[in-house]
């Protein structure tokens, strides 16, 4: 399968379940949304080393918001509820708290429930106030700029990680751009995040290593210095690989968004230097999900 | 299909107990016993047939007719679907109501909306005395659910009030939010003093800046009032406070009015996120809001 002239490999990418929850956060404005959004989810790439990974999912008008100002939706997964819960505590508190004029809400419905506001009313010292509006529960909590609202709790579902598609180019620079169109096509898809930095990871990682007790190590089938002394999978003239890690609500999600990322990568097709699309396959070592990219992209 | 039930004019004068006439329990009996209900009244029992004009209603809608001022507990303990009273209701209306909706198209007694749990009333002419508060069978009063009344309200709303929502659109007499324990009130027409003796939490929300009192000191000293009502509406004196009222910005004001937004009456206008707000009663401790709102453009 080919699109432009680029080769559709026939393989498929693994993913792994996890856990996820979608918050909102406002602000006056939509520069204090952001920066409370991008500092909630710094450091937020891998579950291995992060505990949890987490992104920007989309903003969100004022007229959609709970109060009617500027919002950004956010996604956060992790391998348990509980981590998750812990690490959204301790992201809101940290990094949304902290930020003037914003508060932070549910963004998603569900039966399974984390706590948000829960635990960090304490900060309020005994001076927080709770207010239930219809069903939901909020927590006002004295800070120097006025309140910080924040819901009790956020639903939580079952989601999934890891998903992904790599692209194979002559150059770094040609990868680098074909990254770069996926991206802004995927910015567009609902309920995905590309928790990696600019949404592409350069080291991409296999199962297991040779030292004991690493989990992951570098995927030296892929990578071009390697390529004379292991079983390299880069074809010929390939000098550059990345990939594209997506995680998503569910499996409908992270397929589409495969799709529009893998369309727009090849949409300038050789002119980036691309040759090959494929997908990060372990042998089934990964996780259950199986994306298989020409099933995807047909 | 459930009944219209009109009542008799030989019984409008009999103080009735309306607590039996639930959807339930027409419901659990064929149509043919409806008439056999038994309700008392005046210390007597009647069959529902001698004092009702009994014919079929809406669907899933129960409807009272005619001069229902003597009849009380109507909707008591209401649980789901509607009940549409045409005409005046007597006291209770609503007690330990949890869920569904009310419409009360006259007046309303005293007692309205106590011990409500859920669900929705909607007075379109007054309510008498203690609206929202506690009744005879329990110390707390409202917590849960909201009250919309569109005329005037009696003495002493919202005494013991725990959670819920209370909207006034005309004016409110004296003695409001008396020992308050949380919730919110908005009023919008004039209120009446003294307001608040014993509050400990909730939310009174003034929408109207004519409706400050000029003796509020300006100097960040305690507001005190010591004339509060007794039961029998005599002045007795008794020493509480709230702090003077401070310029704040509050977060959670769009959201308690995304709740109640269809329920605001036509002289509603945009309010100026800048609030005023004194906490109190201070003489017992408390930290209940009173929030004073400003037209946008002031």
């Amino acid at each position: 399968m080919r699109i432009n002239e680029v080769e559709i490999e026939d393989t498929f990418a693994e993913a792994f379940p996890m856990v996820a929850t979608r918050v909102i956060i406002t602000a006056a404005d939509r520069f204090w949304a952001r920066r409370a959004a991008e500092s909630m989810t710094g450091f937020a790439t891998s579950v291995i080393g992060c505990a949890c990974e987490a992104g920007i999912e989309r903003e969100i008008e004022p007229e959609q918001t709970p109060d009617q100002r500027p919002g950004i939706a956010v996604l956060l997964f992790s391998f348990s509820a509980q981590e998750l819960e812990k690490q959204l505590v301790r992201r809101v508190g940290q990094c949304v708290l902290t930020c003037p004029s914003t508060s932070v809400f549910s963004g998603l419905d569900s039966d399974k429930q984390i706590s948000m506001g829960k635990k960090l009313r304490y900060f309020g010292d005994g001076y927080q106030i709770s207010k239930k509006v219809g069903e939901r529960r909020y927590w006002r909590i004295p800070v120097m700029d006025g309140e910080f609202v924040c819901e009790q709790s956020t639903g939580c579902t079952k989601a999934i990680g890891g998903g992904n598609f790599l692209v194979l180019s002559e150059s770094l620079s040609g990868a680098l751009r074909a990254c770069e169109s996926a991206m802004q096509a995927m910015r567009f898809v609902r309920s995905v995040i590309m928790p990696f930095p600019g949404g592409v990871a350069r080291s991409g990682s296999k199962v297991g290593s040779k030292y004991k007790g690493l989990r992951a190590s570098t995927n030296d089938a892929y990578c071009p210095s390697l390529r004379s002394i292991t079983s390299s999978k880069l074809p010929p003239g390939v000098h550059a690989a990345l990939e594209v890690v997506i995680d998503g609500l569910n499996q409908d999600d992270v397929k589409r968004a495969m799709r529009t990322g893998i369309q727009a990568a090849c949409e300038a097709g050789t002119r980036y230097g691309l040759r090959c699309v494929t997908g990060g396959n372990y042998g089934g070592k990964l996780g259950p999900y199986h994306f298989h990219l020409r099933e995807i992209l047909q | 299909m459930f009944p219209r039930l009109q009542i008799k004019s030989s019984a409008s004068a009999l103080h009735l107990d309306a607590s039996p006439l639930t959807l339930q329990h027409f419901s659990s009996l064929p149509k043919a016993k409806w008439s056999n209900i038994q309700i008392s009244g005046n210390g007597k029992s009647f069959a529902l047939g001698d004092l009702f004009n009994i014919s079929s209603g809406p669907s899933q809608t129960l409807v009272f007719s005619g001069d229902l001022s003597k009849t009380h507990y109507i909707g008591c303990h209401w649980q789901s679907e509607e009940l549409i009273v045409e005409g005046d209701a007597g006291s209770f209306l609503g007690e330990f109501m949890s869920g569904g909706r009310i419409l009360v198209k006259g007046n309303a007694g005293h007692h309205v909306s106590c011990c409500q749990k859920a669900g929705t009333i909607i007075v379109q002419g007054n309510v008498g005395d203690y609206a929202a508060g506690a009744s005879m069978r329990s110390r707390i009063g409202m917590r849960g659910g909201l009250l919309i009344v569109e005329g005037h309200c009696g003495k002493w709303l919202a005494m013991r009030m725990r959670r819920g929502t209370v909207v006034i659109h005309g004016q409110t007499a004296a003695a409001v939010a008396t020992d308050m324990l949380a919730g919110t009130l908005i009023l919008c027409g004039a209120v009446e003093k003294p307001i608040s003796c014993g509050m400990r939490r909730g939310t009174i929300v003034f929408s109207s800046a004519l409706q400050r009192p000029k003796e509020i000191p300006e100097d960040g000293q305690l507001w005190l009032f010591n004339e509060v009502l007794d039961r029998q509406g005599k002045q007795i004196s008794r020493v509480g406070g709230f702090t003077s009222p401070d310029a704040v910005e509050l977060s959670m004001l769009p959201l308690l009015f995304s709740e109640i937004g269809a329920h605001l009456p036509d002289t509603w206008r945009p309010y100026s996120s800048r609030v005023y707000r004194s906490l109190g009663d201070r003489s017992v401790s408390g930290y209940g809001e009173l929030i004073w709102l400003f037209p946008k453009s002031q």
